[in-house]
């Protein structure tokens, strides 16, 4: 325990913690606050990446998910753009569309005005990208398949033959 | 491992490793024909290649070279540079086929006997019936090690295929069972029994599934009768004055081109690519493609009349523990014309891990709606349908000008619309299937969109008059004596059924006609 804490105090000190290893220490045991971490971005700045977070959450809702796994696909996205400047161009006037379509800008807006702002512009080529980018991204995150009910991979425990393959128990005429 | 000169031009060049081509080159390397066998894809290792992630395995076994799509179909619009989802590998598609191996019924070979002229329709007999496939069916069984036949116990069923049995037999279904499947339930052929995995899309890490990857190919390279190149993409086939094939061009894993020498040539690249070499081979003396003077090399295209339903329960059903495609309900299969459409239809479990369902449960859907069907993936039943399409001249695979592959090359285009027959059949699939989960208290179902194709059936089909199709009943062109189709394109009609077991069948045929044919020096 004493060993997780200091890593974590090293984590907080160098602020070092991207949001993709967070993700892999909240499996791992380890509580992190959620002022902890902070999305570790080279290509795009940071307001343009919460809003693109907030973007996403907002795509893909669930109340299951921290920040954390939003902010990782953020992430993804940043990593894709660093080679791409078409990309990091339609990232960056997405966001100022998404800022324009109210008085304020869309990180200051709730869930529901943020969902009325998107569906303004569904359809668009930042939309398409963005989510085409996330459905990938999002559900592919490992870390977030247990809050499903979703086991991953099997082989390296030996299949299902022996872990529930055909536990059903709630079946009529079982 | 025995290697042939390019300039060897007695070996029999096979074009493709799937479950055409590697079965075919396998048979007649037994018979001591020589065989060199291209195949696009690079050469994995189940045992260090395969992992259980749908992603990862997709980006190393699917086919991902561009190709278009057009047409009314929705595959058009939410996948349009993967029309189909086959596989880019040695084995081909046997890697990620799910291993329901059933045979086709007796009428499904007389289409247009059994189903009469149908409005917009191309349908047609085949040159061949049940009862001359028979005894290849008998060796297919046998070599793919398929259960419920040659004693071979059924697989036991998991959680996805209990719900489903429950439902059907609630609704008064009869033939429900655990599938004819060429997964080992037990270990033989040298390879271990199925141990409930799952992952049957991302290749068997087991090797319990028939795959032409573990069988066919090393046994074909024991023979010292064959060569494997992988990574051999094969862009034209040649022939000479005559009007015979004579080899084929190729360019490897460096970029080379090559010219391999060849007696007889055997295309199986599934029915998209076999097509598009056909049409892409054109010369000044066959200006429309070789074996194409019927006009008919790419059209016809097949891809059964799919879908799925997902049914939502109150409790976990962890559809995901165990085989894909873990069970069948046949009730449907007839042809039974009251029901408003002609042909039939299976129901067969299917499973998607959470990464792919959220692709393809309602592609480019999102929102709260969306996302809550998604939070309720532990309680989730499902099931794919699958059934007779017709065929229809004008869904076709042509070459896209306007878009080049990695070699120059004019990519294929997959145009599709559906035909009233196909609309009807899904709709009443939909119901059935949402019926099934909804007799045991389904609180919610679920309709999913066709999938990128996985059946790719029809487009170079057999005739028994060559201005009706491209090859006869032996899959040999009408055009040309040395040409063969060996894969699922020579399909006449696509019959219920998933196709691998009978383009097995077919490949077994051949090889003993080719290997008759040779010998009388007919080819």
């Amino acid at each position: 325990m004493k060993k997780q804490s200091l890593s974590r105090r090293s984590f907080l000190k160098k602020g070092t913690i991207t949001a993709a290893s967070a993700v892999a220490l909240a499996l791992s045991g380890i509580s992190i606050s959620p002022s902890a971490w902070a999305m570790t971005l080279t290509t795009i700045d940071n307001t343009t990446g919460k809003s693109l977070s907030a973007f996403c959450r907002t795509l893909y809702p669930h109340s299951q998910l921290t920040d954390v796994y939003y902010d990782a696909c953020v992430e993804s996205l940043d990593a894709k753009a660093k080679n791409d400047p078409a990309l990091l161009k339609l990232l960056n006037d997405g966001v100022k569309t998404l800022n324009s379509h109210s008085q304020h800008n869309f990180l200051a807006l709730s869930a529901e005005q943020q969902l009325i702002v998107v569906k303004q512009i569904e359809g668009s080529p930042f939309f398409d990208q963005v989510r085409s980018h996330i459905v990938v991204a999002l559900y592919n995150n490992d870390k977030i398949w247990n809050l499903f009910g979703y086991e991953g991979p099997s082989f390296p425990y030996g299949g299902y033959l022996e872990r529930g393959f055909n536990d059903i128990d709630w079946l009529p005429n079982h | 491992m025995k290697k042939f000169d390019l300039n060897d031009s007695s070996v029999v060049v096979v074009i493709g490793s799937g479950a055409g081509g590697g079965t075919l080159s396998n048979e007649l390397a037994q018979k001591g024909i020589n065989v060199v066998c291209l195949e696009a894809g690079k050469h994995l290792d189940f045992k260090t290649d395969f992992v259980n992630k749908e992603w990862e395995m997709f980006s190393k076994e699917a086919w991902l070279d561009k190709r278009t799509a057009s047409g009314e179909w929705r595959v058009a619009k939410d996948f349009p540079n993967l029309p189909a989802w086959i596989c880019k590998t040695v084995g081909g598609s046997t890697l990620h086929w799910a291993g329901a191996s059933l045979r086709f019924q007796e009428h499904e070979f007389k289409g247009l006997s059994t189903y009469g002229h149908v409005e917009g329709a191309n349908l047609l007999d085949w040159p061949i019936t049940l009862q001359d496939l028979e005894p290849y069916y008998d060796m297919a069984e046998d070599k793919m090690g398929v259960t419920q036949t040659n004693g071979i116990p059924a697989l036991p069923g998991n959680n996805n295929y209990k719900v489903m049995e429950a439902g059907a037999k609630q609704l008064g279904y009869k033939e429900v069972h655990t599938g004819r499947m060429a997964i080992n339930s037990q270990p033989r052929d040298g390879r271990a029994s199925c141990r409930q995995l799952g992952f049957c899309f991302q290749g068997c890490r087991m090797g319990a599934k028939w795959s032409t990857l573990y069988t066919e190919i090393p046994k074909a390279q024991a023979t010292g009768h064959f060569e494997l190149r992988a990574e051999a993409h094969v862009l034209k086939i040649t022939h000479n004055k005559a009007g015979k094939v004579d080899g084929v061009i190729y360019v490897d894993a460096n970029g080379q081109q090559h010219h391999q020498k060849a007696r007889v040539v055997c295309v199986a690249g599934n029915s998209i690519e076999s097509p598009r070499l056909l049409l892409n081979s054109a010369s000044a003396l066959f200006p429309d493609g070789l074996a194409n003077s019927s006009g008919q090399v790419g059209r016809n295209y097949m891809r059964h009349v799919t879908g799925s339903v997902y049914g939502v329960f109150e409790k976990p059903v962890n559809m995901h523990r165990g085989t894909t495609m873990a069970g069948i309900i046949q009730d449907e299969s007839e042809h039974n014309p009251k029901r408003g459409f002609v042909a039939g239809y299976e129901m067969e479990t299917i499973s998607l891990g959470l990464p792919f369902l959220a692709a393809f449960l309602n592609p480019g859907s999102w929102g709260k709606e969306f996302t809550g069907e998604l939070d309720n993936y532990e309680n989730m039943a499902g099931m794919w349908l699958v059934g007779e399409d017709m065929p229809q001249e004008t869904n076709r695979i042509t070459l896209n000008h306007e878009v080049k592959d990695q070699y120059g090359l004019p990519v294929a285009n997959v145009h599709v619309t559906d035909h009233p027959n196909d609309v009807a059949m899904r709709e009443h699939a939909y119901k059935q299937g949402a019926a099934v989960y909804e007799s045991i208290g389904a609180l919610n179902t679920i309709r999913v969109p066709p999938y990128p194709s996985t059946h790719n059936l029809g487009t170079n089909r057999m005739s028994l008059n060559a201005k009706d199709g491209v090859v006869n009943g032996w899959g040999q062109s009408h055009d040309i004596a040395n040409l063969f189709i060996s894969d699922g394109s020579q399909f006449t009609t696509g019959a219920t059924e998933n196709p691998t077991l009978t383009i097995v069948a077919l490949a077994i045929r051949q090889s003993e006609y080719i290997a008759r044919e040779m010998a009388a020096m007919n080819i």
